[in-house]
């Protein structure tokens, strides 16, 4: 109850994730309320950032809680039948966490 | 007596057995002898100027209007002390309106009271009676365990937060710090890359680039809606600078802000007792603003404070997602007595199921509409379609409150937890309905229908379904 909130550590990341892709010339889906489209869903869930470059398609997930693990499997299932589509999972940082 | 007497005492008769009276023959529909019969007894009832019951009496005058006999608690009660008309009618408006307040039917209230023992009896009367500050104090120190911190909300280990920054709490100012937090970001890449600089640009988007050019000219900070003027070196490093220091302010404002709100709500969930839950809606810095000087006014006021009451603030509490926040506002709702529901400028969803949810447990619900919002007084008092709710246990309508100042506020609540409100009965000629009027707001609380289908119905299938 009196720990602070791990969405704010993972909304870091996804930030900073969203900058790295625009630099690199990817065009950007993401679950940043207010300032980009969100993605679509995938197998039913939504990944928090889908990133485009010609025929690839950079699927980030950032996880916010050990409970992930079902979108997590729905992904790689989905970049396993899908080419030129890649899964990155990244951890945030708890001890940044406001 | 009087033929004028006589009429009075029938016409309070009639009222007491929950009939409005026809001015010709106020019992005609009621009673069940024959005319001689019935005046034989009212004879030996109605002397000279006075009523001279008994509880004999009183047993025969029910037998004549086909209604079970009183118990001796419920003629000791209302009717011992009754010596002429006067009396008579003060003892039926007080039946009347403690009927109303315990069962929303005078009928049924007339069979309640009489089946029970005289102690069942004298303590479900007592639930209308007022009680003194001590009696209340009393009370709440038997609910409280042995360690159990009371008192105001900073008696009770509440921690304060700045005024400040109390709205850093809610979701609108995460949302800000998150954007500030976005823009600092993207100033940062675009000093990084400075021959990337128009490309970053493009890829960011011409939406979300005017987004940010609106947010940092909200702190004086220049930066292009469109293109890449200005932003050279120099100026990307002093709006990293400006920024950095900003979001490190806020961040650490926000992150003090919230832990003091975590700790406050884990404190709240154990708190021993909970006396009143505050209802507010809170988006902007100054509704968090407005309403924590609301809530120190009521219950720092002096009518409030010798009562030591434990309140749950909701601008002192602070949880990490929508569902453990409305699980525990659940739970506040459902331990406290009393809802002040501050009402604000517009109503939501979530503040409107809290009115709901208190009445349905029916508790009452103190509306508080700020000063120069006439029509969200009246909206409130008259037209609602939430101002009036079933209690889901016992089926009775109960109404809102509504005061229109802090120190009302406080005063009304101070008459609700003493039991202290006081009461008029009207007769709504339009709707048919008997209203149970608190006389301080003006606001109906209880109703008693007129329609005998509805009445039926509503008492036949309500205590079926449950």
């Amino acid at each position: 109850m009196t720990q602070v909130s791990a969405r704010q550590a993972h909304d870091d990341v996804v930030r900073g994730q969203i900058l790295d892709l625009l630099k690199q010339g990817y065009t950007v889906q993401a679950r940043l309320e207010g300032w980009f489209e969100r993605p679509d869903k995938i197998c039913g869930y939504v990944p928090d950032i889908v990133a485009k470059q010609g025929s690839d398609m950079l699927i980030i997930e950032v996880k916010l809680s050990e409970g992930d693990w079902p979108k997590l499997v729905a992904l790689r299932r989905f970049v396993e039948q899908h080419k030129g589509a890649r899964l990155e999972v990244l951890e945030p940082q708890l001890a940044n966490v406001i | 007596m009087s033929s004028e007497g006589r009429d009075r005492f029938l016409i309070a008769l009639s009222e007491f057995l929950g009939e409005r009276p026809i001015a010709a023959d106020p019992l005609s529909s009621l009673r069940i002898s024959d005319p001689w019969h019935f005046e034989e007894l009212l004879v030996s009832v109605l002397k000279n100027d006075d009523v001279c019951l008994s509880y004999e009496r009183f047993c025969q005058l029910m037998l004549h209007c086909g209604r079970r006999l009183p118990s001796p608690s419920f003629y000791e009660y209302f009717f011992s002390d009754v010596e002429s008309v006067e009396q008579f009618e003060d003892s039926v408006a007080k039946f009347r309106k403690k009927a109303m307040w315990l069962c929303g039917n005078f009928r049924y209230a007339y069979k309640l009271l009489n089946e029970l023992d005289s102690d069942a009896f004298r303590a479900t009367l007592r639930r209308t009676e007022p009680k003194s500050e001590d009696e209340f104090l009393k009370e709440r120190k038997g609910l409280e365990s042995a360690a159990a911190p009371s008192g105001s909300a900073s008696g009770s280990g509440i921690e304060p937060i700045v005024v400040e920054d109390l709205h850093l709490l809610g979701y609108v100012s995460g949302k800000y710090l998150a954007d500030l937090q976005f823009c600092l970001e993207t100033v940062r890449a675009l000093r990084e890359g400075p021959a990337r600089l128009d490309g970053l640009l493009e890829a960011l988007g011409q939406q979300n680039q005017a987004r940010i050019s609106s947010i940092l000219a909200e702190l004086n900070l220049a930066f292009p809606a469109q293109g890449s003027n200005g932003l050279d070196e120099p100026h990307l490093s002093r709006l990293v600078d400006e920024l950095t220091g900003r979001v490190q302010n806020l961040k650490a404002r926000t992150k003090a802000a919230r832990e003091i709100g975590l700790r406050n709500t884990a404190r709240y969930l154990t708190a021993p007792t909970l006396d009143v839950y505050v209802a507010t809606s809170m988006r902007a810095a100054e509704d968090y603003k407005e309403h924590h000087h609301f809530i120190a006014s009521v219950f720092g006021h002096k009518l409030i404070t010798p009562l030591k009451l434990t309140y749950f603030d909701p601008t002192l509490s602070h949880a990490n997602s929508r569902v453990t926040k409305g699980l525990i506002e659940c739970l506040m709702l459902r331990r406290a007595s009393v809802t002040i529901y501050s009402a604000g400028k517009t109503d939501t969803l979530g503040k409107d199921s809290e009115l709901a949810a208190t009445l349905a447990q029916g508790k009452p619900v103190i509306v508080y509409v700020p000063p120069g919002e006439e029509d969200r007084a009246k909206l409130f008092s008259v037209d609602h379609p939430l101002g009036l709710q079933v209690d889901a246990r016992t089926g009775v309508a109960h109404g809102v409150l509504v005061v229109r100042a802090p120190d009302q506020c406080a005063r009304v609540l101070r008459k609700v937890l003493l039991r202290e409100l006081t009461f008029r009965i009207q007769h709504d000629e339009e709707e048919e309905n008997f209203e149970l009027v608190e006389e301080e707001t003006k606001c109906v609380v209880r109703v008693v229908s007129q329609d005998p289908l509805l009445t039926h119905t509503f008492w036949t299938f309500f205590h079926r379904s449950s």
